[in-house]
């Protein structure tokens, strides 16, 4: 539908900022976040819930509602910053260049109209298909997504669908358009594990198909590791690491992501010993923390860790680190080291 | 969905017995008499006694109950103690009054109550918001009564613009349908106010919790502009309280609107009951009531089956 693709990155942003005005004070959810990511590949943000991964998700959507607010930085698409054009503009990017997946299939679909009609609805608003030509479009979507039977499921309402068959539907709402972009919060979380793997090869078949550009959102490095080729660490509102998929997974260089690399479960691991965790919980988003937003819970902070914010370092060409000490020895990533807890 | 009727049908059964109950005792344990009332004192106690066998009065109450009880299953609702007219035929003279005030309220408090409910769901926070909200607990708050007497006083006295009572000009020879509608205004503006607060609330309340559902944000994700987002996806959603709430008023209003009929002479079934209440004409209070109570199952039920409608998932079969 779409045609010759700009050269990369096709989507760069540039130090964005969401904050919340919140009466309790002023949370800032994304703070100074960069990243970029070229047509066709697949880039991953990971972190804790609450983190600001969906907020930026929303960010690059403009989706964010009161009392949210992007108070700074640039979302570069296709040479244009999306900050900058009116919400008609903008309007006419969601759903076409730029479309979205959530993560909730069984609450993100409307239940008063038939699946049919809330894919439709999209290819109406972005092109100029007459009502006949919609309708088959739909169905070439339900069926490209494995919708069996897909004529009759057309008017089927959500509530008679399972959930796989709900984020399936929400796979072809957010490609009808056939969009440059999508942004998948989470599809996978609230699916069985089947149903996820079945999900990840959909999206990854329909990516290689449309020669889509997916962010993929979520706190599951399984996920991560099976479909990403770059990923962002966010904590806190910041990036911390930044990398290949590789790089990641085999020279992480910040205490953070090798906090959440072992604390994932592998299937080698002595099940009676104690799954290692990251040490204390997420500082309340309110806290005036000084320095380094991870030294209460990090095991090599020192005294410049507590008292000044390191810059995110680039490290080599694909790789940059949130870390005052990303220069000192590799962190250990074996199973067999020590666990947090055991430490003093 | 013919069982789901089916059932609702036989469940009106007990309804309609127990509002027969009270609507036969009730005003037969007040004090008063109708045969005082009718003779105005002016008989001897023969005469009364003459009057109160022909008129069935002197039965026990037990009896006189399943008597009647036993005409109305034929349909038969008795004769008026004072015009002689049967029950029936005196109700269905009076409901397309009531019917027209009732309709004409509902409309007006729908078409201003559920747009201001919307905007002050969509701009919350701001001083539309805050100060529609004031204005609906006012309109609510205030009891109809009184705000018919004020408008009759501002409209009918001060400014003499509108009648202050009636349905026609009773100097006119014939029915007109201006006249009509210049004696509507008021009893409907009083009867729209406080409907037209609740269902602003109501839907202020409905809007604002389906604003903040996920297939809200899908419907924004999908490019669709604000108002198309509220209307065609946050709206339909939250009709079901709406329509519940709706089902309760027109019920009620369709019964006949008894202070509003009385305090503008409107001719409806509401201003019939008053007068017959006060006439202790017990068939005429006793048929209004039965009626009452059927509009208002008949109605509920129709907003039940509304729902089905509205919402796909609800299903009666």
């Amino acid at each position: 539908m779409k045609s010759d693709r700009s050269p990369p990155p096709l989507l760069k942003v540039v130090d964005l900022q969401t904050h919340f005005f919140t009466e309790d004070g002023v949370v800032r959810s994304v703070d100074g976040v960069t990243f970029e990511i070229e047509a066709t590949k697949t880039l991953g943000i990971v972190g804790e819930s609450g983190c600001g991964k969906s907020i930026t998700a929303l960010s690059a959507m403009r989706l964010i509602q009161s009392p949210g607010r992007i108070v700074g930085g640039e979302i570069r698409f296709e040479n244009r910053d999306l900050l900058k054009l009116s919400e008609a503009e903008m309007r006419a990017v969601r759903g076409n260049e730029i479309a979205m997946i959530f993560q909730e299939p069984m609450t993100s679909l409307n239940p008063v109209y038939t699946v049919g009609f809330q894919i439709g609805e999209a290819i109406q608003l972005h092109t100029d298909l007459s009502g006949r030509e919609v309708r088959a479009r739909v169905i070439e979507m339900l069926r490209l997504v494995g919708i069996p039977s897909a004529e009759q499921r057309f008017d089927d309402y959500p509530h008679q669908m399972s959930g796989g068959m709900r984020q399936r539907v929400m796979i072809a709402m957010a490609l009808s358009c056939n969009p440059k972009v999508l942004i998948a919060d989470e599809p996978t979380t609230a699916l069985d594990v089947t149903i996820q793997a079945q999900t990840l090869n959909l999206m990854r078949s329909l990516q290689k198909e449309f020669h889509t550009a997916i962010i993929l959102i979520t706190h599951d490095l399984g996920v991560v590791a099976e479909v990403a080729d770059d990923v962002v660490v966010m904590y806190m509102g910041k990036i911390v690491e930044r990398a290949s998929v590789g790089t990641i997974f085999d020279a992480p260089n910040h205490p953070y992501t090798v906090g959440l690399l072992r604390s994932t479960p592998k299937l080698e691991d002595d099940h009676n010993d104690r799954l290692p965790e990251i040490r204390g919980s997420v500082p309340s988003p309110f806290s005036v923390l000084t320095g380094c937003r991870f030294h209460p819970r990090c095991d090599r902070a020192t005294d410049i860790c507590r008292a000044e914010e390191p810059d995110l370092i680039q490290s080599d060409s694909t790789h940059w680190v949130r870390c005052w000490h990303a220069d000192g020895p590799p962190l250990q990533m074996q199973s067999s080291a020590p666990t947090v807890e055991s430490r003093p | 969905m013919r069982r789901f009727l089916l059932n609702r049908l036989l469940h009106t059964i007990p309804v309609l017995l127990g509002v027969s109950l009270v609507a036969f005792f009730v005003l037969r344990l007040a004090p008063g008499d109708p045969v005082i009332l009718i003779t105005q004192g002016d008989a001897t106690p023969e005469e009364i006694e003459a009057i109160r066998r022909n008129l069935g009065l002197d039965r026990s109450i037990i009896v006189q109950y399943f008597a009647w009880l036993g005409k109305v299953v034929t349909g038969d609702l008795g004769q008026s103690l004072y015009t002689a007219q049967p029950v029936l035929t005196e109700l269905l003279e009076r409901f397309p009054n009531t019917l027209i005030l009732a309709a004409s309220a509902i409309v007006l408090a729908i078409v201003l109550g559920m747009p201001l409910g919307i905007i002050a769901a969509t701009r919350r926070g701001t001083a539309f918001d805050s100060s529609s909200m004031v204005v609906s607990v006012l309109g609510w708050s205030m009891p109809n009564f009184w705000l018919g007497l004020m408008l009759i006083v501002v409209f009918g006295v001060w400014l003499r613009w509108l009648p202050t009572g009636g349905m026609y000009d009773i100097m006119a020879m014939e029915p007109r349908f201006s006249d009509l509608l210049v004696h509507l205004i008021l009893p409907t503006l009083t009867l729209a106010t406080a409907h037209m607060a609740y269902v602003a609330r109501f839907t202020r309340s409905s809007l604002l919790e389906v604003l903040s559902q996920d297939y809200i944000r899908t419907a924004r994700a999908k490019g669709l502009s604000g108002w198309i987002v509220v209307v065609r996806h946050a709206l339909r959603n939250s009709l079901i309280p709406i329509i519940s709430v709706l089902g309760v008023t027109v019920g009620n209003l369709l019964g006949g609107a008894v202070i509003v009929e009385s305090v503008f002479s409107w001719p409806g079934i509401g201003s019939l009951m008053v007068q017959s209440i006060m006439n202790r004409d017990f068939p005429i209070v006793q048929g209004a009531m039965l009626f009452a109570a059927v509009v208002f199952i008949f109605v509920n039920l129709l907003a039940d089956l509304l729902y089905a409608v509205v919402d796909p998932r609800i299903r009666y079969d």
